[in-house]
């Protein structure tokens, strides 16, 4: 029986997979990408289309301890920057992308303070922000409310439409020669002498086979489970968190809105929504002992309360609104809060690209993946993400050769 | 043009709103979007590049049959969904207009 055979078989049809699956077809790379159910229905098509390059609330909480790592994060901010300003040439589409800047807000001295440290760091690797007064925030933005003390200012940051961006992706990767199988469920990965051989359900009752040199994990929330059929750890852990979406409206808000000491994200989208969020917490579902991989998490309505009240202490206008809809959406973390991007060693072949802010970053994960895929090197280093970080878990995990 | 059908049909009693300036016949307990295409208007608001959209799910859950509304003696307009919104006596409705250009007072 002769398999079909890829260079590269990516697992996961998020923002992460069909990007990479994207830049490795333009590289000239044959690639097969299976998702077990629709393209975009995971987290990449759930979240609100932040693109925040300055360094995000969870990352700053404890500074002082991750002051490296963090510089070396705010480096690849400016690649991402770079690559979602051609996003729209790049793919022949219209992303509703807009890059008019954003203001991280601080209220009190300790916010302040923890600004001023953050802005050092940010501007030592070269990204442009400004911390910006009160009053200076406020001739940029009238729609903030009084307790806005200071804001630091990126003006880079901005949105687009997460709804739009994975399927674009996908179109042109699909005009460049990437077969990609939706309803296609992995079951199994083996390797062997000639790579790698994906399992996968085609329907309820058959299965179908693929080899690829490679295969590329990039599915998400289910990745650890992805890295179980090849008997490895993956230390990802899922987090559920809610979006909320306001009525439309003329535009009144033209930046990304975040902050430094509190949980939010607030935007408005070209159609005159006002997406809300900022890592406020769903409730997962369990399931056999596990978090379930196949419920969506449920909406806590504390988390609702605080998320809106957080907004409209920042934007009281948004206080008139009435909230259309709130959802929840799974995404997978580590435990130091960076993405994990790279070659398992244990499992030559099997790389890995998850966790870690996947919308903003996504792109630039996925082109710095494909690079180190195809050439074994990537042209701004990622080892900082390597899963060696992870040795330790799998040195008992991998199947001898 | 749609038309009610009346054999067979015990109505609610006589109701009249204003649609666009124009006074319209309704009947109590009708929806505001029964009553908008009863009299021939499919077009109850605009996108913010002017396409037209009406009722699509009739259910409340697709927003795409928002219209003006401001209730009697008011003069504050608010968009609400006219599949889910009864007609009340002296209501005022306005159609076809650009939903995201709203402010917050409705007007």
């Amino acid at each position: 029986m002769s398999l079909t055979t890829y260079d590269v078989g990516v697992v996961g049809g998020g923002l992460v997979g069909c990007a990479t699956a994207f830049y490795l077809s333009k590289a000239g790379a044959k690639v097969v990408l299976l998702e077990r159910g629709q393209l975009n229905r995971g987290a990449s098509g759930r979240n609100a289309g932040s693109l925040h390059f300055q360094l995000e609330h969870r990352l700053i909480q404890d500074i002082d301890a991750e002051t490296e790592q963090l510089e070396y994060y705010v480096g690849l901010a400016l690649l991402a920057i770079k690559l979602w300003r051609s996003i729209d040439s790049d793919l022949d589409t219209d992303t509703q992308l807009g890059m008019h800047g954003g203001l991280m807000i601080a209220e009190t001295d300790a916010e302040i303070e923890l600004a001023e440290r953050k802005q050092r760091i940010e501007k030592s690797q070269g990204l442009q922000v400004e911390l910006l007064s009160g009053e200076e925030a406020r001739s940029l933005a009238p729609y903030l409310s009084r307790r806005v003390r200071a804001a630091l200012h990126c003006p880079d940051e901005g949105h687009c439409n997460p709804r739009l961006v994975t399927l674009a992706y996908a179109s042109q990767a699909q005009a460049a020669g990437v077969q990609i199988i939706p309803g296609a469920a992995v079951t199994h990965l083996h390797r062997d002498s000639n790579g790698w051989k994906i399992g996968y359900s085609a329907t309820s009752s058959t299965t179908e086979t693929v080899r690829c040199t490679s295969v590329l994990n990039a599915a998400g929330v289910w990745a650890p489970q992805i890295a179980r059929l090849a008997h490895l750890h993956l230390p990802l852990y899922p987090v559920a968190l809610m979006m909320s979406v306001t009525e439309r409206v003329k535009p009144f808000v033209g930046h990304l809105i975040q902050h430094v000491g509190r949980r939010l994200s607030l935007k408005q989208n070209e159609d005159g929504n006002v997406l809300i969020g900022g890592g406020w917490t769903g409730r997962l579902r369990e399931e056999g002992g596990n978090w379930s991989s196949s419920m969506d998490a449920d909406i806590q309505y504390e988390s609702l309360q605080g998320n809106l009240k957080t907004a409209t202490d920042i934007v009281p206008e948004v206080g008139a609104l009435r909230l259309l809809r709130t959802w929840t959406g799974s995404t997978a973390i580590t435990a130091d809060q960076l993405p994990v991007l790279g070659e398992m060693s244990e499992a030559p072949g099997f790389y890995v690209a998850a966790g870690g802010s996947g919308f903003t970053y996504g792109p630039v994960y996925a082109k710095l993946m494909s690079e180190l895929m195809l050439t074994g090197r990537s042209t701004y280093p990622i080892t900082p993400f390597s899963p060696s970080r992870f040795r330790g878990l799998n040195a008992f995990m991998a199947r001898p050769d | 043009m749609p038309r009610r059908q009346n054999k067979s049909v015990v109505r609610g009693e006589p109701v009249t709103v204003l649609v666009d300036g124009q006074e319209v016949m309704a009947h109590g307990g009708e929806s505001v979007a029964t009553v908008l295409l009863a009299s021939g208007i499919s077009v109850f608001n605009r996108t913010r590049k002017g396409r037209p959209r009406g009722p699509f799910c009739n259910m409340g859950t697709c927003f795409e049959c928002q219209v003006l509304i401001a209730r009697p003696g008011s003069s504050r307009f608010e968009w609400r969904r006219a599949c889910l919104q009864q007609v009340q006596p002296a209501m005022k409705i306005r159609t076809g207009e650009l939903i995201s250009s709203a402010d917050f007072s409705g007007n």
